[in-house]
């Protein structure tokens, strides 16, 4: 999804769009994996502000624990305690902020570029014999080394797993 | 990563004249055009939702150094943020959910 987004910063900048990315992760951690994709749009850390939680897309260990996690807009089993999600705000000349719309799970469909282009071929998405639609999906530096976990949760990191 | 492939709809696939082929591709494009107005109209709907006051002040750890949402704007009046799925201890973000 994110492979998508540099290409499209240009075009949005000249419709007054700011597009920005945004984890809990620590920012060393963020600039790391950051470098290691190639991706230069802005990366910024919501570790230790409320954001991520207070647009409920991070939960904590008990909820993820009781199968009961707030997730797009209703209460959800979740396998890590960091789920996907956009959000999007307005700010009037005044300075004030607004919340005006956010999005998750196939809400975010239409941002994953790749989707756009499969919709149009013969096999399409082709995901109906995999455990998770999106389960097909790697870091775009991962898919000719065959690094995957288990069938039923490649390429999950180690403490995510765990946690699930 | 073959495993991942399937023929899924290819297999015994119809193949028609072009006359058959063209009228098959209009019907079609009558429920794309449909489905296009629908998603304009969506998206106006989607446009007229209420906004929320944003009360909080948030600090984010950037390239910059700490910046407030209101920051993260960088002088435009609409800013769009993705939630990577990355959290701290994690050796990298993850790229798909299992929804």
């Amino acid at each position: 999804m994110t492979d998508h987004f540099d290409g499209s910063l240009v075009h949005l900048a000249n419709r007054d769009v700011t597009l920005v990315v945004v984890s809990r992760a620590l920012r060393t951690q963020i600039e790391a994996f950051k470098k290691r994709m190639g991706w230069h749009f802005k990366w910024v850390s919501s570790f230790g502000n409320g954001f991520n939680r207070d647009y409920h897309v991070s939960f904590t260990k008990e909820e993820v624990a009781k199968g009961k996690v707030p997730y797009n807009y209703d209460t959800v089993g979740f396998g890590t305690e960091e789920g996907p999600g956009a959000s999007v705000f307005y700010k009037n000349a005044g300075g004030e902020v607004f919340h005006t719309y956010s999005t998750y799970a196939r809400g975010l469909d239409i941002l994953v570029g790749a989707y756009n282009f499969l919709d149009l071929a013969p096999k399409g998405r082709d995901e109906d014999g995999l455990p998770f639609t999106m389960a097909w999906i790697r870091h775009h530096d991962r898919y000719t080394d065959g690094k995957l976990a288990d069938k039923d949760r490649p390429y999950w990191p180690a403490v995510a797993a765990s946690a699930s | 990563m073959a495993t991942q492939l399937t023929s899924a709809g290819i297999q015994g696939h119809d193949v028609v004249s072009p006359n058959e082929w063209i009228a098959s591709r209009k019907e079609l494009l009558r429920k794309e055009k449909e489905f296009t107005k629908l998603r304009d109209e969506l998206s106006r709907q989607r446009r007229e939702l209420p906004w929320e006051k944003v009360e909080k002040r948030y600090v984010f750890d950037g390239p910059n150094g700490k910046e407030t949402l209101a920051d993260l704007f960088d002088g435009k009046s609409q800013l769009i943020v993705y939630h990577f799925m990355f959290g701290p201890g994690w050796d990298e973000g993850v790229p798909a959910a299992r929804l």
